[in-house]
């Protein structure tokens, strides 16, 4: 038998390592015995979630109105977003269902593990576009979140009057919105990955993210071990992913992990104008960071100086920021280009008790 | 820096793992590489002429005589493309693309199938 037979298991680990599709990578199990002893070896793996639906999952038109009551109580007067419809997932028969770490069980030496859901999480209004990038240890460590109302082609320069009137307290509370959707979406997703994390002691590098590119989660070497460590629950968490498979409703009770206090970095602009011509309605950038440092024993510590006052290093943290910012959206066209002109603009600080 | 290899290789008198027509092929892989390294529409094109022209007997020598001569971008090229050619395709498939033959018992690959159900849903045409 000659052919790829006299090519050596590492180079067909190559191989298979350049392939990470897990999904063909399981099936080539089937090919040979030699293929089927590979296969587990594979370091690099991407794996794709399919899209599942069951006709009877229901998109119903509720608001967010009660969801952000109980979470959100000092935000008044939630504006209220029409539930958006996946359309594209809805048509697809119901197939099988299985959570990564079942799909990922053969593997024993996962070291970069991406896996991609079939669409993003939020549902927003019209043309919103929300878009986040986060980062977890065994909570969150920070997150860059992007968005925009709408985005205009440049027929003119005039900004429409429904904007104009849109007064700066109806600005926050959208903008406010947006960013409590992404990091209760990031937590959600965060969630999932115990199981997963726990099994494969492996892994170095995890990202989680979505098709349509909406939000990343990353979570490297140090997060995994932090997360491992505070030895969470083994709960099985197969309905919790095929929740996210069918279109995951933020006002299921669905767990996530709890996002810790934070305190944010806003920037908006009312109008950005792109290269291509076109520009953005809205645009506002938010860097998120906890508030509360975890020590490596556990202990949550606020940063403080000799006076015992908490220190606030001002201008080292927006370069932190802008840093984190530019880094996140480098890779996106509009948004990188977009963030680019909101790191120079003024930005306001808030901050959030955690929930 | 790249070829210290192939100083080696034609030290070497007798050799069996590089023939010349391999040798032909791979050599003027870096001057490709460079020139084409700006524009990847180009790489794929190459890529998909690659693939056509050359049988997977063909590309496992060529996996071969770039691993022997140390040539990292050439491997990486071409465990690319095999990879890219394998991807979502049926078992079969690759079996013929790798000129393999199943080795399991009559059982086993059954057992197999059905152990991985879902990876088999969804499989690209042959």
């Amino acid at each position: 038998m000659d052919g790829f037979d006299r090519i050596p298991d590492p180079l067909i680990l190559f191989i298979f390592n350049s392939l990470s599709d897990v999904k063909t990578l399981i099936r080539c199990r089937a090919v040979s015995k030699r293929f089927n002893s590979l296969v587990p070896q594979t370091e690099s793996l991407l794996l794709k979630v399919d899209c599942v639906i069951s006709p009877e999952s229901d998109e119903s038109d509720t608001p967010f109105l009660h969801f952000f009551k109980t979470i959100v109580k000092s935000v008044h007067n939630l504006v209220s977003l029409s539930a958006k419809t996946h359309p594209e997932l809805q048509n697809r028969p119901a197939r099988s269902q299985n959570s990564p770490a079942q799909i990922l069980r053969g593997f024993e030496r996962i070291r970069d593990l991406v896996i991609e859901l079939p669409a993003g999480d939020l549902k927003l209004d019209r043309n919103a576009v929300v878009k986040w990038r986060a980062e977890f240890g065994k909570t969150l460590k920070n997150c860059v979140i992007f968005a925009f109302r709408d985005i205009k082609p440049s027929t003119s320069t005039h900004i429409p009057a429904e904007f104009a009137d849109l007064d700066f307290a109806g600005g926050l509370k959208l903008r406010v919105v947006w960013t409590i959707s992404a990091l209760i979406a990031a937590s959600a997703r965060h969630y999932l990955l115990r199981e997963l994390v726990e099994e494969h002691e492996e892994i170095e590098k995890l990202v989680l993210t979505d098709k349509e590119g909406e939000g990343t989660l990353v979570m490297n070497k140090e997060g995994l071990a932090e997360l491992r460590a505070a030895g969470v629950a083994q709960v099985s968490e197969h309905k919790e992913w095929a929740a996210h498979y069918r279109g995951w409703d933020q006002e299921s009770n669905g767990s996530r992990t709890m996002v810790p206090s934070v305190r944010m970095r806003m920037r908006h602009v009312a109008k950005t104008e792109l290269n291509s011509g076109g520009w953005l309605d809205g645009a506002t950038l938010v860097v998120v960071r906890p508030t509360t440092i975890m020590c490596k024993d556990g202990v949550a510590e606020v940063e403080v100086n000799e006076e015992g006052q908490r220190v606030d290093d001002v201008e080292e943290d927006v370069a932190g920021d802008v840093n984190l910012a530019l880094k996140a959206f480098e890779d996106d066209g509009v948004c990188g280009e977009a963030v680019q002109a909101l790191v120079k603009t003024r930005s306001y600080h808030l901050e959030m008790n955690s929930f | 820096m790249k070829f210290c290899t192939v100083k080696q290789y034609f030290d070497d008198e007798n050799n069996n793992n590089v023939t010349n027509g391999i040798a032909t092929t791979v050599i003027p892989l870096p001057n490709k590489h460079l020139k084409i390294k700006a524009n990847n529409k180009e790489m794929e094109q190459y890529e998909q002429e690659l693939l056509r022209n050359v049988m997977p007997q063909e590309l496992t020598k060529l996996i071969l005589a770039a691993n022997y001569l140390n040539f990292k971008e050439a491997l990486d090229f071409f465990c690319r493309t095999v990879a890219n050619a394998i991807q979502n395709k049926s078992v079969d498939y690759v079996r013929k693309f790798f000129g393999l033959e199943s080795d399991f018992e009559p059982g086993e690959e059954e057992k197999l199938c059905k152990e991985f159900a879902w990876s088999f849903e969804g499989v690209d045409e042959d």
